[in-house]
């Protein structure tokens, strides 16, 4: 499709330049694009039309494609509310589906995508990165979880000891 | 050196694209000998890492408020990093917040723990692990009569409630035959109160609020108790029948329900400090007919 004239083109379709923090230039969908808060803030505080590339320099072309991929399936999403927070106690670490499989990442991919998700202010993807480790956690063992993440152990026997009876209680389940 | 003008030259590459074609070249060139030394040396590579202590702690603190309060403390002895990154009542407080709030009166022992945050936070949650597991540090067994089926918070005006709760205090009617006895307990704090009637009548039903325990006899009289205190005050109703009754701070209302067929009811509103009585007549709220109704 031809965008003949800018004023016919849809403003939440129109495409953005974002530049990564290696120097790569993607373009997106506004709309996409603005899943981050960040740049829609930035978009709005440029108030331009958003023919200047955005400088992302905190994230890097890998894990930017990543994210706006994410950023693409959950285009129509309601915004978050901000009281979501409160009622912690139903909190569950369910994930839908697609997450899911979007999740299936090695550690040091989803460590990039939970910050990045962090700097560029997407709540809903830092939720399902902090589910997702949190997912990894549940149940394990101290030992399962030095496996889980290659974690040296850096206690000796006695000092390991130690923490073990101090803890005792948090043992039984 | 040949090879260190190639290292040299793959650095240069200034794009991700560049040094993928360039990949891509080389691969083609390896021999299989030179494949299985590189498949090798790549499966070592495990792209694991320590999310948890590397991540910045904010984040920290969302991740572990998706797990049980006794996560935290099983896991302190992972490593160094974790126990530092556990031990923090930055993590902690925020997993305990789902639990305590501020308000709260402090723990059994809280006390003497002030300005220790760690230990303030083990024993919380220490307490909330023992609980939900079922085997809290303390309870109260409640005996309630076995043959009248009972309503918690009954909304149903014609279902008396039995035992009635608020906040940390329980209140219930004596398991006896002559049901004559209120019960009130804080569980917290242990405290309890045993208040009946002048005549210990039978005891219709309970309201409990934070400041009373309110309750009808089968002699027509409401009575109120002072928690704090003990005063026990009561006032005759104008009819024998019994009320319908509710009770807010120290103020008990109700209305006495008069036959269906009666077109006015008696309300009444009675104060526990100036013991004052209100009554005035409401019209009753005629039969329910559907607007599509049935022929008169």
């Amino acid at each position: 499709m031809a965008a003949a004239s800018t004023s016919a083109v849809d403003p939440a379709k129109k495409m953005i330049m974002l530049t990564t923090s290696d120097n790569i230039d993607i373009k997106v969908e506004r709309e996409v694009a603005e899943r981050s808060i960040l740049i829609k803030n930035l978009l709005e505080d440029l108030g331009s039309e958003g023919d200047e590339p955005i400088p992302i320099p905190n994230v890097n072309e890998a894990v930017m494609k990543k994210v706006l991929e994410w950023c693409e399936q959950h285009r129509k999403d309601p915004p978050a509310t901000q009281d979501d927070d409160s009622d912690s106690r139903k909190k569950s670490t369910d994930i839908d589906e697609w997450d899911q499989k979007f999740m299936q990442v090695d550690q040091e991919m989803l460590f990039e995508i939970i910050l990045a998700a962090n700097y560029l202010d997407i709540k809903a993807l830092l939720d399902v990165g902090c589910k997702t480790v949190a997912n990894m956690i549940k149940g394990k063992s101290p030992d399962e979880i030095r496996k889980t993440f290659n974690i040296q152990n850096d206690f000796t026997p006695e000092e390991e000891d130690q923490i073990r009876r101090e803890n005792e209680w948090a043992e039984d389940r | 050196m040949a090879a260190s003008g190639v290292v040299e030259a793959f650095k240069r590459l200034s794009t991700s694209d560049e040094r993928a074609a360039a990949l891509e070249a080389i691969i083609k060139e390896l021999n299989p000998y030179e494949w299985r030394e590189a498949f090798a040396r790549l499966k070592r590579r495990t792209f694991q890492c320590d999310l948890v202590s590397s991540l910045p702690i904010e984040i920290g603190i969302q991740i572990f408020r998706y797990l049980d309060i006794s996560t935290p403390f099983r896991l302190q002895s992972v490593s160094k990093n974790w126990r530092r990154l556990l031990t923090s009542p930055d993590i902690l407080r925020p997993m305990l917040s789902t639990w305590y709030s501020d308000l709260d009166r402090p723990l059994e022992g809280e006390a003497s723990l002030r300005g220790q945050d760690y230990a303030v936070c083990q024993l919380k949650a220490e307490h909330m692990h023992r609980f939900r597991r079922g085997a809290p540090f303390s309870w109260v067994r409640i005996n309630l009569s076995e043959q009248e089926p009972w309503n918690m918070r009954s909304t149903m005006p014609r279902h008396p409630a039995k035992v009635d709760f608020i906040d940390e205090t329980v209140a219930w009617l004596d398991n006896t035959p002559e049901s004559s006895l209120v019960k009130v307990c804080n569980l917290r704090t242990k405290k309890s109160l045993i208040v009946g009637g002048e005549g210990r009548e039978r005891i219709h039903y309970i309201k409990l609020t934070t400041e009373l325990i309110s309750f009808t006899t089968f002699s027509g009289r409401i009575y109120a108790c002072d928690l704090a205190t003990g005063e026990r005050r009561s006032f005759r109703l104008p009819s024998a029948r019994s009320p319908i009754f509710s009770c807010r701070g120290r103020t008990i209302g109700g209305t006495i329900w008069e036959a269906q067929t009666s077109e006015e009811s008696t309300v009444f509103i009675w104060n526990f400090d100036t013991c004052k009585c209100q009554t005035f007549q409401i019209e009753n709220p005629r039969p329910y007919h559907p607007p599509w109704g049935t022929a008169q």
